[in-house]
Protein backbone atom coordinates (compact mmCIF):
# COMPACT_ATOMS: atom_id res chain seq x y z
CA UNK A 1 0.00 0.00 0.00
CA UNK A 2 1.10 3.53 -0.73
CA UNK A 3 0.60 6.38 1.70
CA UNK A 4 0.26 10.00 0.59
CA UNK A 5 0.67 12.84 3.08
CA UNK A 6 -0.37 16.33 2.11
CA UNK A 7 -0.21 19.50 4.21
CA UNK A 8 -3.48 21.41 4.31
CA UNK A 9 -3.23 24.86 2.70
CA UNK A 10 0.49 24.64 3.28
CA UNK A 11 1.74 28.23 2.95
CA UNK A 12 -1.25 29.61 4.83
CA UNK A 13 -0.79 27.03 7.57
CA UNK A 14 2.89 27.89 7.86
CA UNK A 15 1.97 31.51 8.51
CA UNK A 16 -0.31 30.40 11.32
CA UNK A 17 2.38 28.44 13.14
CA UNK A 18 3.83 31.57 14.71
CA UNK A 19 0.55 33.47 14.62
CA UNK A 20 -1.86 31.00 16.24
CA UNK A 21 -4.40 33.78 16.77
CA UNK A 22 -5.01 33.61 13.00
CA UNK A 23 -6.51 30.13 13.27
CA UNK A 24 -10.06 31.42 13.06
CA UNK A 25 -9.41 34.11 10.48
CA UNK A 26 -8.86 33.79 6.77
CA UNK A 27 -5.21 33.70 5.69
CA UNK A 28 -4.02 34.25 2.12
CA UNK A 29 -0.51 34.19 0.67
CA UNK A 30 0.53 36.14 -2.41
CA UNK A 31 3.07 35.38 -5.11
CA UNK A 32 6.14 37.47 -5.93
CA UNK A 33 5.27 41.13 -6.28
CA UNK A 34 2.14 40.43 -4.32
CA UNK A 35 0.60 39.62 -7.65
CA UNK A 36 -1.78 36.78 -7.12
CA UNK A 37 -3.04 34.38 -4.52
CA UNK A 38 -0.98 31.23 -4.19
CA UNK A 39 -2.42 29.90 -0.97
CA UNK A 40 -5.75 30.20 0.78
CA UNK A 41 -6.96 28.97 4.13
CA UNK A 42 -10.36 27.26 4.16
CA UNK A 43 -12.06 30.52 5.17
CA UNK A 44 -10.63 32.30 2.15
CA UNK A 45 -11.75 29.50 -0.16
CA UNK A 46 -15.21 29.80 1.36
CA UNK A 47 -15.59 33.48 0.52
CA UNK A 48 -14.88 32.78 -3.13
CA UNK A 49 -11.25 33.68 -3.72
CA UNK A 50 -9.73 31.47 -6.41
CA UNK A 51 -6.24 30.11 -6.70
CA UNK A 52 -4.02 32.37 -8.83
CA UNK A 53 -6.55 35.15 -8.75
CA UNK A 54 -4.88 38.60 -8.90
CA UNK A 55 -4.67 40.33 -5.54
CA UNK A 56 -6.00 43.64 -6.81
CA UNK A 57 -9.27 41.89 -7.64
CA UNK A 58 -9.58 40.53 -4.12
CA UNK A 59 -8.39 43.38 -1.95
CA UNK A 60 -11.85 44.62 -1.03
CA UNK A 61 -13.20 41.16 -0.39
CA UNK A 62 -10.27 40.43 1.91
CA UNK A 63 -10.64 43.71 3.77
CA UNK A 64 -14.31 43.12 4.38
CA UNK A 65 -13.66 39.64 5.71
CA UNK A 66 -10.64 40.49 7.83
CA UNK A 67 -8.40 38.16 5.87
CA UNK A 68 -4.77 38.37 6.89
CA UNK A 69 -2.66 38.64 3.75
CA UNK A 70 1.01 37.71 3.49
CA UNK A 71 3.67 37.97 0.81
CA UNK A 72 5.25 34.59 0.18
CA UNK A 73 7.95 33.66 2.66
CA UNK A 74 9.62 30.76 0.91
CA UNK A 75 12.42 30.64 3.43
CA UNK A 76 9.89 29.81 6.14
CA UNK A 77 7.95 27.35 3.99
CA UNK A 78 11.10 25.52 2.97
CA UNK A 79 12.17 25.10 6.56
CA UNK A 80 8.75 23.92 7.74
CA UNK A 81 8.64 21.47 4.84
CA UNK A 82 11.96 20.05 5.96
CA UNK A 83 10.57 19.57 9.45
CA UNK A 84 7.50 17.72 8.23
CA UNK A 85 9.70 15.44 6.15
CA UNK A 86 11.92 14.74 9.17
CA UNK A 87 8.99 13.84 11.40
CA UNK A 88 7.55 11.50 8.77
CA UNK A 89 10.92 9.88 8.20
CA UNK A 90 10.99 8.88 11.84
CA UNK A 91 8.07 6.52 11.21
CA UNK A 92 8.22 5.76 7.51
CA UNK A 93 11.05 4.29 5.57
CA UNK A 94 11.82 5.52 2.04
CA UNK A 95 9.81 8.69 2.00
CA UNK A 96 9.62 10.16 -1.48
CA UNK A 97 9.29 13.92 -1.63
CA UNK A 98 6.74 14.82 -4.28
CA UNK A 99 6.53 18.56 -3.71
CA UNK A 100 7.12 21.11 -1.00
CA UNK A 101 4.07 19.92 0.88
CA UNK A 102 3.44 16.36 -0.29
CA UNK A 103 5.20 13.06 0.18
CA UNK A 104 4.59 9.46 -0.75
CA UNK A 105 5.86 6.41 1.09
CA UNK A 106 5.68 2.74 0.27
CA UNK A 107 4.22 0.86 3.19
CA UNK A 108 5.02 -2.57 1.82
CA UNK A 109 8.48 -2.31 3.27
CA UNK A 110 7.32 -2.08 6.82
CA UNK A 111 4.95 -3.92 9.06
CA UNK A 112 1.76 -1.93 9.53
CA UNK A 113 -0.78 -3.28 11.93
CA UNK A 114 -3.59 -0.87 11.16
CA UNK A 115 -3.58 1.76 8.44
CA UNK A 116 -6.14 3.91 10.15
CA UNK A 117 -4.11 3.98 13.36
CA UNK A 118 -0.97 4.78 11.41
CA UNK A 119 -2.65 7.70 9.67
CA UNK A 120 -4.00 9.06 12.93
CA UNK A 121 -0.62 8.76 14.59
CA UNK A 122 1.19 10.52 11.75
CA UNK A 123 -1.30 13.39 11.70
CA UNK A 124 -0.83 13.86 15.43
CA UNK A 125 2.94 13.62 15.34
CA UNK A 126 3.29 16.13 12.51
CA UNK A 127 0.94 18.58 14.21
CA UNK A 128 2.66 18.14 17.54
CA UNK A 129 6.11 18.81 16.15
CA UNK A 130 5.31 21.53 13.62
CA UNK A 131 1.75 22.76 14.23
CA UNK A 132 0.94 21.93 10.63
CA UNK A 133 -2.27 20.07 9.80
CA UNK A 134 -1.90 17.32 7.22
CA UNK A 135 -4.28 15.00 5.42
CA UNK A 136 -3.46 11.41 4.64
CA UNK A 137 -4.59 9.05 1.89
CA UNK A 138 -3.73 5.38 1.66
CA UNK A 139 -4.28 3.20 -1.38
CA UNK A 140 -2.83 0.34 -3.41
CA UNK A 141 -1.07 2.77 -5.76
CA UNK A 142 -0.09 6.42 -6.00
CA UNK A 143 -3.16 7.56 -7.93
CA UNK A 144 -5.54 6.01 -5.43
CA UNK A 145 -3.51 7.24 -2.47
CA UNK A 146 -3.71 10.77 -3.82
CA UNK A 147 -7.41 10.38 -4.54
CA UNK A 148 -7.86 9.17 -0.97
CA UNK A 149 -6.15 12.30 0.33
CA UNK A 150 -8.48 14.39 -1.78
CA UNK A 151 -11.46 12.60 -0.24
CA UNK A 152 -9.97 13.03 3.21
CA UNK A 153 -9.70 16.79 2.71
CA UNK A 154 -13.11 17.16 1.14
CA UNK A 155 -14.93 16.41 4.36
CA UNK A 156 -12.41 16.77 7.17
CA UNK A 157 -15.01 16.67 9.91
CA UNK A 158 -16.22 13.28 8.80
CA UNK A 159 -12.92 11.73 7.75
CA UNK A 160 -10.70 13.11 10.49
CA UNK A 161 -8.25 14.10 7.76
CA UNK A 162 -7.61 10.53 6.57
CA UNK A 163 -9.05 8.13 4.03
CA UNK A 164 -8.19 4.62 2.96
CA UNK A 165 -9.01 3.01 -0.38
CA UNK A 166 -8.43 -0.71 -0.14
CA UNK A 167 -8.65 -1.90 -3.75
CA UNK A 168 -10.07 0.52 -6.31
CA UNK A 169 -12.68 3.21 -6.93
CA UNK A 170 -15.26 0.46 -7.36
CA UNK A 171 -15.56 0.21 -3.58
CA UNK A 172 -16.49 3.88 -3.13
CA UNK A 173 -20.14 4.76 -2.69
CA UNK A 174 -21.94 6.71 -5.38
CA UNK A 175 -22.21 9.90 -3.38
CA UNK A 176 -18.43 10.05 -3.08
CA UNK A 177 -17.91 9.21 -6.75
CA UNK A 178 -20.21 12.02 -7.78
CA UNK A 179 -18.34 14.50 -5.62
CA UNK A 180 -15.04 14.04 -7.47
CA UNK A 181 -14.66 16.02 -10.69
CA UNK A 182 -12.42 14.67 -13.43
CA UNK A 183 -10.12 17.65 -13.03
CA UNK A 184 -9.61 16.79 -9.36
CA UNK A 185 -7.97 13.51 -10.23
CA UNK A 186 -4.19 13.42 -10.31
CA UNK A 187 -3.19 12.39 -13.81
CA UNK A 188 -6.11 14.02 -15.60
CA UNK A 189 -5.22 17.49 -16.74
CA UNK A 190 -7.26 20.21 -18.31
CA UNK A 191 -7.08 18.75 -21.82
CA UNK A 192 -8.44 15.36 -20.89
CA UNK A 193 -11.01 16.88 -18.55
CA UNK A 194 -12.38 19.00 -21.39
CA UNK A 195 -12.52 16.06 -23.79
CA UNK A 196 -14.34 13.92 -21.27
CA UNK A 197 -16.72 16.69 -20.35
CA UNK A 198 -17.57 17.04 -24.02
CA UNK A 199 -18.56 13.39 -23.86
CA UNK A 200 -20.66 14.06 -20.78
CA UNK A 201 -18.20 12.51 -18.35
CA UNK A 202 -17.81 15.04 -15.57
CA UNK A 203 -17.39 13.07 -12.40
CA UNK A 204 -15.65 9.95 -11.21
CA UNK A 205 -19.02 8.22 -11.12
CA UNK A 206 -19.50 8.65 -14.85
CA UNK A 207 -15.91 7.69 -15.54
CA UNK A 208 -16.36 4.46 -13.63
CA UNK A 209 -19.52 3.68 -15.58
CA UNK A 210 -17.58 4.14 -18.78
CA UNK A 211 -14.69 2.02 -17.59
CA UNK A 212 -16.93 -0.86 -16.61
CA UNK A 213 -19.09 -0.81 -19.72
CA UNK A 214 -16.69 -1.15 -22.63
CA UNK A 215 -13.39 -2.78 -23.35
CA UNK A 216 -10.46 -0.88 -21.96
CA UNK A 217 -8.89 -0.58 -25.41
CA UNK A 218 -11.70 1.62 -26.73
CA UNK A 219 -10.99 4.29 -24.16
CA UNK A 220 -8.16 5.50 -26.33
CA UNK A 221 -10.69 7.03 -28.67
CA UNK A 222 -11.63 9.46 -25.96
CA UNK A 223 -8.12 10.83 -26.11
CA UNK A 224 -6.76 9.57 -22.83
CA UNK A 225 -3.17 9.41 -23.94
CA UNK A 226 -0.44 7.51 -22.10
CA UNK A 227 -0.75 9.36 -18.82
CA UNK A 228 -4.53 9.27 -18.91
CA UNK A 229 -4.62 5.53 -19.54
CA UNK A 230 -2.13 4.95 -16.78
CA UNK A 231 -4.29 6.95 -14.40
CA UNK A 232 -7.42 5.08 -15.42
CA UNK A 233 -5.78 1.72 -14.85
CA UNK A 234 -4.55 2.85 -11.47
CA UNK A 235 -8.01 4.04 -10.52
CA UNK A 236 -9.19 0.53 -11.25
CA UNK A 237 -6.64 -0.95 -8.88
CA UNK A 238 -3.59 -1.73 -11.00
CA UNK A 239 -0.20 -0.60 -9.77
CA UNK A 240 1.31 1.09 -12.82
CA UNK A 241 3.29 4.09 -11.58
CA UNK A 242 6.50 2.90 -10.04
CA UNK A 243 7.70 3.99 -6.69
CA UNK A 244 10.50 6.31 -7.52
CA UNK A 245 13.04 6.25 -4.76
CA UNK A 246 15.62 7.57 -7.18
CA UNK A 247 13.90 10.28 -9.18
CA UNK A 248 15.43 11.01 -12.57
CA UNK A 249 17.72 13.97 -12.96
CA UNK A 250 16.29 17.36 -13.52
CA UNK A 251 16.16 18.29 -17.19
CA UNK A 252 15.93 22.06 -16.89
CA UNK A 253 16.11 24.87 -14.41
CA UNK A 254 14.81 28.38 -14.61
CA UNK A 255 14.97 31.57 -12.65
CA UNK A 256 12.48 34.21 -13.63
CA UNK A 257 10.90 37.08 -11.81
CA UNK A 258 8.46 39.83 -12.50
CA UNK A 259 9.77 43.27 -11.61
CA UNK A 260 8.54 45.56 -8.87
CA UNK A 261 8.41 48.38 -11.40
CA UNK A 262 8.63 47.96 -15.17
CA UNK A 263 11.94 48.85 -16.74
CA UNK A 264 13.00 50.12 -20.10
CA UNK A 265 16.55 50.92 -19.09
CA UNK A 266 19.06 48.41 -20.46
CA UNK A 267 21.46 48.74 -17.53
CA UNK A 268 18.80 47.85 -15.03
CA UNK A 269 17.61 44.96 -17.15
CA UNK A 270 21.21 43.76 -17.41
CA UNK A 271 21.58 43.97 -13.63
CA UNK A 272 18.51 41.83 -13.16
CA UNK A 273 19.68 39.30 -15.77
CA UNK A 274 23.13 39.07 -14.19
CA UNK A 275 21.49 38.41 -10.83
CA UNK A 276 19.27 35.68 -12.27
CA UNK A 277 22.13 34.15 -14.24
CA UNK A 278 24.49 33.98 -11.29
CA UNK A 279 21.79 32.49 -9.08
CA UNK A 280 20.99 29.97 -11.77
CA UNK A 281 24.64 29.01 -12.04
CA UNK A 282 24.87 28.66 -8.27
CA UNK A 283 21.78 26.43 -8.22
CA UNK A 284 23.25 24.30 -10.99
CA UNK A 285 26.46 23.88 -9.03
CA UNK A 286 24.54 23.01 -5.90
CA UNK A 287 22.73 20.23 -7.70
CA UNK A 288 25.82 19.17 -9.58
CA UNK A 289 24.26 19.87 -12.95
CA UNK A 290 25.61 21.39 -16.13
CA UNK A 291 23.57 23.31 -18.68
CA UNK A 292 23.85 22.83 -22.39
CA UNK A 293 21.59 25.64 -23.61
CA UNK A 294 20.50 28.84 -22.05
CA UNK A 295 17.26 30.58 -22.96
CA UNK A 296 16.80 34.19 -22.04
CA UNK A 297 13.48 35.99 -22.17
CA UNK A 298 12.11 39.35 -21.23
CA UNK A 299 8.54 40.42 -21.63
CA UNK A 300 6.20 43.28 -21.03
CA UNK A 301 3.26 43.14 -18.68
CA UNK A 302 0.56 40.98 -20.14
CA UNK A 303 -1.94 43.61 -19.05
CA UNK A 304 -0.24 46.23 -21.18
CA UNK A 305 -1.46 45.21 -24.60
CA UNK A 306 0.32 47.81 -26.70
CA UNK A 307 3.66 47.04 -25.21
CA UNK A 308 3.18 43.35 -25.47
CA UNK A 309 2.60 43.43 -29.21
CA UNK A 310 5.88 45.20 -29.81
CA UNK A 311 8.11 42.50 -28.54
CA UNK A 312 6.04 39.45 -29.32
CA UNK A 313 8.31 38.15 -32.05
CA UNK A 314 11.62 38.53 -30.36
CA UNK A 315 11.01 37.48 -26.80
CA UNK A 316 13.42 34.61 -26.64
CA UNK A 317 17.08 34.14 -27.32
CA UNK A 318 18.60 30.73 -27.07
CA UNK A 319 22.29 30.57 -26.53
CA UNK A 320 24.18 27.38 -27.14
CA UNK A 321 26.89 27.16 -24.57
CA UNK A 322 30.21 25.98 -25.93
CA UNK A 323 30.60 23.55 -23.13
CA UNK A 324 28.14 22.07 -20.78
CA UNK A 325 28.75 24.42 -17.93
CA UNK A 326 27.66 25.68 -14.57
CA UNK A 327 30.25 28.38 -14.24
CA UNK A 328 28.82 31.76 -13.29
CA UNK A 329 31.08 33.62 -15.69
CA UNK A 330 29.99 31.59 -18.70
CA UNK A 331 26.30 31.59 -17.84
CA UNK A 332 26.34 35.34 -17.22
CA UNK A 333 28.19 36.00 -20.44
CA UNK A 334 25.68 33.99 -22.44
CA UNK A 335 22.74 35.60 -20.65
CA UNK A 336 23.96 39.11 -21.40
CA UNK A 337 24.52 38.19 -25.02
CA UNK A 338 20.95 36.93 -25.16
CA UNK A 339 19.53 40.09 -23.67
CA UNK A 340 21.51 42.17 -26.14
CA UNK A 341 19.82 40.28 -28.95
CA UNK A 342 16.27 40.76 -27.79
CA UNK A 343 16.32 44.13 -26.05
CA UNK A 344 14.03 46.77 -27.49
CA UNK A 345 14.23 50.23 -25.89
CA UNK A 346 10.59 50.93 -26.72
CA UNK A 347 9.34 48.19 -24.44
CA UNK A 348 8.52 48.49 -20.72
CA UNK A 349 9.72 45.18 -19.40
CA UNK A 350 7.84 43.66 -16.53
CA UNK A 351 9.38 40.23 -16.36
CA UNK A 352 12.56 38.46 -17.36
CA UNK A 353 14.16 35.13 -16.86
CA UNK A 354 17.04 32.82 -17.56
CA UNK A 355 16.46 29.15 -18.22
CA UNK A 356 19.02 26.37 -18.42
CA UNK A 357 17.81 23.59 -20.69
CA UNK A 358 19.19 20.15 -21.34
CA UNK A 359 20.87 19.93 -18.00
CA UNK A 360 23.12 16.96 -17.39
CA UNK A 361 24.80 15.64 -14.31
CA UNK A 362 28.35 16.79 -13.96
CA UNK A 363 30.67 14.08 -15.10
CA UNK A 364 28.47 13.23 -18.04
CA UNK A 365 28.79 16.52 -19.90
CA UNK A 366 30.75 17.08 -23.03
CA UNK A 367 33.75 19.18 -23.50
CA UNK A 368 33.89 20.58 -26.98
CA UNK A 369 37.04 19.79 -28.95
CA UNK A 370 36.86 23.37 -30.14
CA UNK A 371 37.36 24.52 -26.60
CA UNK A 372 41.01 24.94 -25.73
CA UNK A 373 40.36 26.65 -22.45
CA UNK A 374 40.66 23.64 -20.15
CA UNK A 375 42.90 25.51 -17.72
CA UNK A 376 40.77 28.59 -17.73
CA UNK A 377 37.71 26.47 -16.96
CA UNK A 378 39.12 24.96 -13.81
CA UNK A 379 40.27 28.44 -12.80
CA UNK A 380 36.66 29.57 -13.23
CA UNK A 381 35.55 26.59 -11.20
CA UNK A 382 37.84 27.49 -8.35
CA UNK A 383 36.72 31.07 -8.36
CA UNK A 384 33.07 30.00 -8.29
CA UNK A 385 33.86 27.61 -5.48
CA UNK A 386 35.46 30.37 -3.39
CA UNK A 387 32.63 32.77 -3.97
CA UNK A 388 30.06 30.08 -3.18
CA UNK A 389 31.88 29.33 0.07
CA UNK A 390 31.84 32.96 1.15
CA UNK A 391 28.20 33.46 0.21
CA UNK A 392 27.28 30.28 2.02
CA UNK A 393 28.99 31.41 5.19
CA UNK A 394 28.05 35.09 5.25
CA UNK A 395 24.81 35.06 3.33
CA UNK A 396 23.70 35.06 -0.29
CA UNK A 397 24.75 38.18 -2.09
CA UNK A 398 27.79 38.95 0.06
CA UNK A 399 29.93 38.68 -3.02
CA UNK A 400 28.30 39.68 -6.28
CA UNK A 401 29.38 40.59 -9.75
CA UNK A 402 29.81 44.35 -10.27
CA UNK A 403 27.35 44.19 -13.16
CA UNK A 404 24.65 43.06 -10.77
CA UNK A 405 24.71 46.22 -8.78
CA UNK A 406 22.47 48.86 -10.22
CA UNK A 407 21.70 52.12 -8.52
CA UNK A 408 18.24 51.50 -7.20
CA UNK A 409 17.52 47.89 -8.21
CA UNK A 410 14.08 48.75 -9.52
CA UNK A 411 13.67 45.20 -10.66
CA UNK A 412 13.52 43.70 -7.19
CA UNK A 413 10.05 42.50 -6.36
CA UNK A 414 7.95 44.27 -3.80
CA UNK A 415 7.00 41.95 -0.97
CA UNK A 416 5.56 44.32 1.48
CA UNK A 417 3.59 41.85 3.56
CA UNK A 418 6.21 39.21 4.18
CA UNK A 419 6.39 37.62 7.61
CA UNK A 420 9.68 37.25 9.52
CA UNK A 421 11.97 34.33 8.79
CA UNK A 422 11.11 32.89 12.17
CA UNK A 423 13.27 29.82 11.76
CA UNK A 424 16.06 30.98 9.48
CA UNK A 425 17.24 34.32 10.78
CA UNK A 426 18.25 35.03 14.36
CA UNK A 427 16.93 38.57 14.13
CA UNK A 428 13.54 37.22 13.13
CA UNK A 429 12.85 34.61 15.78
CA UNK A 430 9.59 35.01 17.74
CA UNK A 431 9.64 37.21 20.82
CA UNK A 432 8.39 36.32 24.25
CA UNK A 433 6.78 39.31 25.92
CA UNK B 1 53.24 27.78 0.38
CA UNK B 2 52.86 30.78 2.64
CA UNK B 3 52.13 30.30 6.27
CA UNK B 4 50.98 32.83 8.77
CA UNK B 5 50.67 32.26 12.50
CA UNK B 6 49.23 34.46 15.14
CA UNK B 7 50.78 35.08 18.53
CA UNK B 8 49.57 31.77 19.84
CA UNK B 9 51.44 29.88 17.19
CA UNK B 10 48.25 28.53 15.69
CA UNK B 11 48.33 28.32 11.94
CA UNK B 12 45.66 30.78 10.94
CA UNK B 13 45.72 30.52 7.22
CA UNK B 14 47.46 28.57 4.61
CA UNK B 15 47.59 30.05 1.16
CA UNK B 16 48.19 27.09 -0.99
CA UNK B 17 48.43 28.47 -4.47
CA UNK B 18 47.60 25.17 -6.04
CA UNK B 19 44.22 25.24 -4.35
CA UNK B 20 43.21 28.87 -4.39
CA UNK B 21 40.32 28.44 -2.02
CA UNK B 22 39.15 30.10 1.13
CA UNK B 23 39.29 27.32 3.70
CA UNK B 24 41.01 28.21 6.90
CA UNK B 25 43.07 25.49 8.47
CA UNK B 26 44.01 25.18 12.08
CA UNK B 27 46.44 22.92 13.81
CA UNK B 28 48.50 20.26 12.15
CA UNK B 29 46.97 17.57 10.00
CA UNK B 30 47.35 14.30 11.86
CA UNK B 31 46.16 10.76 12.08
CA UNK B 32 43.37 11.64 14.52
CA UNK B 33 41.57 13.62 11.83
CA UNK B 34 40.46 10.57 9.96
CA UNK B 35 38.79 12.53 7.18
CA UNK B 36 36.69 14.71 9.47
CA UNK B 37 35.52 17.94 7.95
CA UNK B 38 34.23 19.66 11.07
CA UNK B 39 36.07 19.81 14.29
CA UNK B 40 35.30 20.60 17.88
CA UNK B 41 31.95 20.62 19.54
CA UNK B 42 28.68 21.47 17.86
CA UNK B 43 26.19 22.99 20.27
CA UNK B 44 23.29 21.63 18.21
CA UNK B 45 24.19 18.14 19.36
CA UNK B 46 23.72 19.29 22.91
CA UNK B 47 20.51 21.24 22.72
CA UNK B 48 18.58 19.64 19.90
CA UNK B 49 17.03 16.34 20.78
CA UNK B 50 14.53 16.57 17.96
CA UNK B 51 15.52 19.21 15.39
CA UNK B 52 12.19 18.94 13.55
CA UNK B 53 10.29 20.17 16.61
CA UNK B 54 12.91 22.56 18.01
CA UNK B 55 12.50 26.31 17.75
CA UNK B 56 14.21 29.37 19.20
CA UNK B 57 12.60 32.40 20.79
CA UNK B 58 13.94 35.53 22.39
CA UNK B 59 12.77 36.89 25.73
CA UNK B 60 11.97 40.57 25.70
CA UNK B 61 10.29 41.08 29.03
CA UNK B 62 11.45 41.31 32.64
CA UNK B 63 8.55 39.55 34.27
CA UNK B 64 10.11 36.10 34.32
CA UNK B 65 12.77 36.69 37.02
CA UNK B 66 11.08 34.14 39.23
CA UNK B 67 11.69 31.52 36.56
CA UNK B 68 15.28 32.71 36.40
CA UNK B 69 14.76 33.83 32.81
CA UNK B 70 15.73 37.37 31.91
CA UNK B 71 15.28 39.84 29.14
CA UNK B 72 17.80 39.15 26.40
CA UNK B 73 17.83 35.41 27.04
CA UNK B 74 17.18 32.97 24.25
CA UNK B 75 15.00 29.96 24.92
CA UNK B 76 15.08 26.67 23.11
CA UNK B 77 11.60 25.29 22.65
CA UNK B 78 10.77 21.71 21.88
CA UNK B 79 7.21 20.95 20.86
CA UNK B 80 7.62 17.23 21.16
CA UNK B 81 8.55 16.90 24.83
CA UNK B 82 6.14 14.41 26.34
CA UNK B 83 6.06 15.14 30.05
CA UNK B 84 5.28 18.72 30.91
CA UNK B 85 4.82 18.39 34.65
CA UNK B 86 6.82 21.07 36.46
CA UNK B 87 8.31 22.31 33.17
CA UNK B 88 8.42 25.87 31.92
CA UNK B 89 6.24 26.16 28.87
CA UNK B 90 5.71 28.75 26.17
CA UNK B 91 2.12 29.50 25.29
CA UNK B 92 0.33 31.91 23.02
CA UNK B 93 -2.45 34.15 24.24
CA UNK B 94 -4.11 36.83 22.12
CA UNK B 95 -1.27 36.73 19.65
CA UNK B 96 1.58 36.96 22.17
CA UNK B 97 4.06 34.34 23.24
CA UNK B 98 4.52 34.07 27.00
CA UNK B 99 6.19 31.80 29.53
CA UNK B 100 4.84 30.10 32.62
CA UNK B 101 5.22 27.00 34.73
CA UNK B 102 2.79 24.44 33.44
CA UNK B 103 1.12 24.15 36.85
CA UNK B 104 0.41 27.88 36.92
CA UNK B 105 -1.39 27.68 33.60
CA UNK B 106 -3.89 25.12 34.75
CA UNK B 107 -5.87 27.67 36.69
CA UNK B 108 -5.97 30.26 33.91
CA UNK B 109 -8.98 31.00 31.74
CA UNK B 110 -9.11 29.41 28.31
CA UNK B 111 -8.11 31.29 25.14
CA UNK B 112 -4.55 30.21 25.30
CA UNK B 113 -2.60 27.67 23.32
CA UNK B 114 0.21 25.62 24.73
CA UNK B 115 2.97 26.01 22.18
CA UNK B 116 6.00 24.14 23.50
CA UNK B 117 8.32 23.27 26.37
CA UNK B 118 11.41 25.26 27.27
CA UNK B 119 14.32 22.84 27.23
CA UNK B 120 17.25 25.24 27.41
CA UNK B 121 17.81 28.86 28.28
CA UNK B 122 20.78 30.55 26.67
CA UNK B 123 21.70 33.55 28.73
CA UNK B 124 24.41 35.98 27.63
CA UNK B 125 26.87 37.10 30.25
CA UNK B 126 28.81 39.70 28.34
Amino acid sequence: MIIHIDCNNFFASCERVFRPELDDRGVAVLSNNDGCVIARSDEVKAIGANMAQPYFELRDLFDRNQVEVFSANFSLYGDMSRRVYEVLSQSLSRVEIYSIDEVFADLSHQAVADFDDLAKELINRVYRATRLPVSIGIGPNKTLAKLATHLAKQDKLRTGGKFIINDAITELDNELLLSVKINDIWGFGRAISRKLEANNIKTLAQLLELALDDNLADKNQLGFGTVGMRTLRELLGEKVISFDSNPSTQKSMMISRSFGKSLSDKNQLDAAIVNFASRLAWNLRRKNLLARTLTIFASASRYDSQNFRLQRSQTYAAEQLINDTNSSAEVIKAALKGIDEIFDPRVNYKRAGVCAAKTVTKGYGRLSILDTRANELSELERRDHSIDAINKRFGKGTVRRAAEISSNAKWRSSRSLVSPKYTERWQDIPRIV
Amino acid sequence: MQRQSDAWGILISSMDSSQNDMTIRRGFPNAADNGKTSFGLNINDLIMQNPASTFFMKVEDDQYQELNIHRGDYVVIDRSVESIAKKIVVYNQYGEFKLARWEDLLGKPAELELWGVVTWVISPRV
